[in-house]
């Protein structure tokens, strides 16, 4: 009986503080900009640690580490920003380009169907137009957002500082909370899940660079437009497990379409092998398959975290999936 | 006493320093009741894995050192991990969840889960190599001796 009552307690003070992070604006921030602190430190953690076994000082590593990034971080930042304002302008004529294109593609069907499939395609048109619209000011809205809480953004450099210097000393702080008798369980279980999230970290980021490099020569073997940008964005969205490639050679694609439909699909081919190469040869070589999640299970976790959290959701579900189930696998093992 | 869960992910470097790879799967010598060996990931592009024998191990603990390879064949671990315990009435008992073996990789028994829950209230049975046989689609078990020894849940 003490047992149960004891859980419930647990449970309605855990319920609690749930619901007081929900209501608080305040709370949730400070909280937001601490997780993403952290999740940038994690990020960071190989590479630190690959300094620090040259022998380079710890502190002066994470230093040195934290003011590259933030520098190369403002340096894309202050030289593509103008070039996509630059471009943005002719992405506008390229989307224009493109519904020119459409529109020469209905007009050859207009002579075998009815004026049905030309209203059709007005309506879906100025559909898309007004998605790409929103879609591009919210980006630029989003951006603007960032810049607001100027006070985040210069706390998390120092955040990021100490979460790299001190995680053991801060893990340790965490311990206090379970029972002592738990606690070397709990440290290897944080140890295990730890390992499975730095190897994947790593190759992920391993396999995105790849993709991008490769992404690059492609598109400018073929003479595509803005090949750089093209190249970043399939990189960026290469880490989300299944939907990404897709996700990120339309846009290339969409491109290579404005050239010709054969640079289209000669694109779109390239990609494809790339992508197979990729996924068949370099990434089992690369990803350590710690966590041998199966496909359906994976593509279930990346719609909930597409709800959740749009394309950051997706992006983090799968690392925090994977950690769920190595805890419980760990729980299950060393339970007995 | 060792299990697969201790090697499984382990990195392998040989004499030298250099990294092989990680462990991926153990192989199991049934008839000679050993665990022959580990098949490893491989840094070359076009070999799919490659396996050590349990003799060449110089050492392990977290990582692992070896001092060659060699080619070893036996049935992989990861084939009899979900593999069904049938027992001579035709009733299945559970579902492989692991090997033991000792320090000289001598297998010494299973580990038999029946699912979750029921491995809460029951504990994870544990049979002894002498009292199974290992089949391709199911593993027999002829209950020799007359108790079962089983792990309970205990808190850590």
């Amino acid at each position: 009986m003490k047992k149960t009552v004891r859980y419930l307690i647990f449970i309605l003070a855990a319920a609690a503080v749930i619901f007081i992070i929900y209501k608080f604006q305040i709370i949730r921030e400070s909280i937001g900009v601490i997780l993403t602190s952290y999740i940038i430190a994690f990020t960071l953690v190989p590479i630190h640690r690959k300094l620090v076994q040259k022998n380079i000082n710890k502190r002066f590593a994470a230093a040195f580490l934290i003011v590259t990034i933030f520098i190369a971080f403002a340096a894309c930042f202050i030289s593509i920003i103008p070039s996509i304002l630059n471009e943005g302008t002719n992405i506008t004529s390229s989307i224009g380009e493109l519904q020119k294109y459409g529109n020469d593609v209905l007009y050859k069907f207009s002579s075998l169907r009815s004026g049905v499939l030309k209203g059709i395609f007005g309506n879906v048109s100025s559909k898309f137009n007004k998605i790409v619209e929103e879609y591009f000011s919210g980006v630029v809205q989003s951006v603007i957002d960032i810049f607001k809480d100027s006070l985040a953004i210069s706390v998390v450099p120092i955040i990021v500082y100490y979460f790299l210097v001190d995680r053991e000393k801060i893990g340790n702080m965490f311990l206090v909370f379970f029972k002592s008798s738990h606690r070397s369980m709990t440290k290897k279980i944080a140890k295990d899940v730890d390992d499975v999230l730095i190897r994947y970290i790593v190759s992920q980021f391993i396999l995105s660079f790849i993709i991008g490099i490769c992404t690059f020569a492609v598109l400018v073997i073929l003479h595509v437009n803005f090949p750089v940008i093209l190249s970043i964005i399939n990189a960026f969205f290469n880490i989300i497990p299944y939907f990404g490639p897709i996700l990120g050679a339309i846009p290339a694609v969409l491109m290579a379409l404005l050239k010709s439909r054969k640079t289209a699909i000669i694109t779109a081919l390239l990609l494809y092998i790339v992508q197979q190469i990729e996924g068949n040869i370099i990434s089992t070589k690369i990803t350590a398959d710690s966590v041998s999640i199966h496909p359906l299970v994976v593509i279930v976790l990346l719609l909930i975290g597409g709800k959740i959290g749009g394309f950051a959701g997706m992006i983090l579900i799968v690392p925090i999936g994977a950690a769920v189930k190595i805890i419980f696998e760990d729980i299950n093992y060393y339970m007995y | 006493m060792l299990d697969s869960k201790k090697f499984l992910y382990m990195t392998v470097l040989n004499e030298k320093g250099k990294k092989i790879g990680y462990i991926k799967d153990l192989i199991l010598n049934v008839s000679l009741k050993k665990v022959s060996g580990f098949e490893t990931s491989t840094i070359k592009i076009f070999k799919k894995f490659q396996t050590i024998s349990y003799r060449n191990i110089i050492s392990y603990d977290n990582i692992m050192i070896i001092s060659e390879n060699s080619s070893i064949d036996g049935i992989r671990f990861s084939k009899l991990k979900s593999i069904d315990v049938m027992d001579t009435c035709g009733n299945i008992i559970g579902m492989v969840f692991d090997v033991i073996f000792d320090d000289n990789f001598n297998l010494k028994g299973i580990i038999v889960t029946e699912g979750f829950l029921n491995d809460c209230k029951y504990g994870k049975k544990i049979l002894l190599l002498d009292e199974i046989i290992i089949g391709d689609e199911y593993i027999l078990y002829t209950r020799k001796n007359r108790f079962v020894m089983r792990s309970m849940i205990h808190s850590v």
